[in-house]
């Protein structure tokens, strides 16, 4: 079950609203390798794994990156603070105001709708640990450009943030891949991976 | 094992880490590494937590370990 | 200003919040590290008294039971600022 905090995870600022900025960071809100697909694959994959651990990695990791889709939010929020249907105009956001106004929604940045297209989910936990590893290092390259793209000092520190989860997500699903490949290994019921002795006997 | 007051996390001015020497985790990791690699298997290197940054350093920098901060160039 | 003091409030919950965060997806990959099961707890114990804290001033932090009591006169959960706001 899930519970809230009134409260962001880390602080989100920035020096001054930018709607051309706003526009780009949407995309880690609806976008491909945005928060909201990292949450949504997380907590779904956790139903198919094998062991007690990955199934509280995969529950806690996406619980956190819910609370990165509502930092995202925020910046969002207040990078289009106060900003008029002339500024969303100026920025080449006008098809945002037009649909949404002021209100969020979950689109990459050019516009295109999220979609469960972008969640592997194979029952495999092998290859769907392999899919979150790579998530987070897409995560970490938006990132990226995210910070290169703009030179307000604040948002760049909250996005900042952001990135280096990415680096931490990706060691721990790193160590879960350790844990369940030794764990199929050994599972010789499942797939049996050094003991060719045994298998040959059969 | 020596029970531990001070979590490593801590930064009051009397702050007082763990005694060195005492890498216990090392040992707890022993079995869950003894299976040998196996090709066509990808492997990240198993971290130990033996050092902590502040809770206002962590915060700022995105993660409590020093050893998972600078892995990558910072972006600027 | 009681604004600034609940931000500053806040950001102690987030710094202390965060420690145990790291700690427990480092556990949940290195369950039997006990030095980090000791930290762990050494900041819930923290956080439990900041979160106190902090509802005394500002009323409830979290809802559906997980925070503290409401006012008796006012449902605390509802007030702003709300955290994007913030």
């Amino acid at each position: 079950m899930w519970i809230y905090e009134k409260k962001m995870e880390a602080p989100v600022r920035v020096c001054r609203p930018d709607v051309k900025f706003a526009k780009m960071v949407i995309s880690q809100y609806g976008g491909p390798d945005g928060e909201l697909s990292a949450s949504l694959r997380y907590l779904n994959q956790r139903y198919s794994m094998p062991t007690d651990k990955i199934k509280a990695l995969l529950t806690d990791i996406g619980t956190e990156e819910l609370a990165h889709m509502e930092m995202i939010a925020a910046l969002v929020y207040k990078l289009t603070d106060g900003a008029s249907s002339e500024d969303f105009k100026a920025a080449g956001w006008e098809g945002q105001w037009t649909q949404h106004d002021h209100a969020l929604f979950w689109t990459d940045a050019n516009g295109v709708p999220w979609s469960a297209k972008y969640i592997a989910a194979l029952g495999d936990p092998i290859t769907d640990l392999v899919e979150d590893m790579a998530a987070e290092q897409k995560a970490r390259s938006t990132y990226e450009h995210l910070i290169a793209a703009t030179d307000d000092e604040l948002a760049k520190a909250t996005l900042r943030f952001l990135w280096e989860r990415e680096v931490v997500h990706f060691q721990r699903f790193g160590e879960a891949l350790n844990d369940v490949q030794d764990w199929m290994a050994k599972s010789k019921h499942v797939w049996c991976g050094c003991d060719r002795e045994e298998k040959e006997d059969k | 094992m020596k029970k531990k007051t001070y979590p490593m996390w801590q930064n009051d001015e009397d702050m007082d880490y763990m005694d060195s020497g005492e890498m216990a985790m090392g040992q707890s990791m022993a079995s869950e590494t003894c299976m040998p690699m196996m090709l066509a298997h990808a492997y990240v290197p198993w971290q130990f937590y033996d050092n902590a940054f502040c809770p206002q350093e962590a915060l700022v920098k995105g993660t409590l370990f020093p050893e998972l901060w600078g892995v990558y160039p910072i972006p600027d | 200003m009681s604004c600034e003091k609940q931000i500053a409030m806040l950001r102690r919950l987030q710094e202390m919040e965060f420690v145990a965060v790291e700690l427990n997806l480092y556990l949940d990959t290195h369950p039997c590290d006990t030095e980090a099961i000791n930290d762990y707890n050494c900041a819930v114990e923290r956080l439990r008294k900041l979160k106190k804290e902090y509802e005394e001033q500002f009323g409830m932090l979290m809802h559906f039971g997980h925070g503290g009591y409401s006012d008796r006169n006012e449902w605390s959960w509802v007030k702003g600022p709300w955290p994007w706001e913030v």
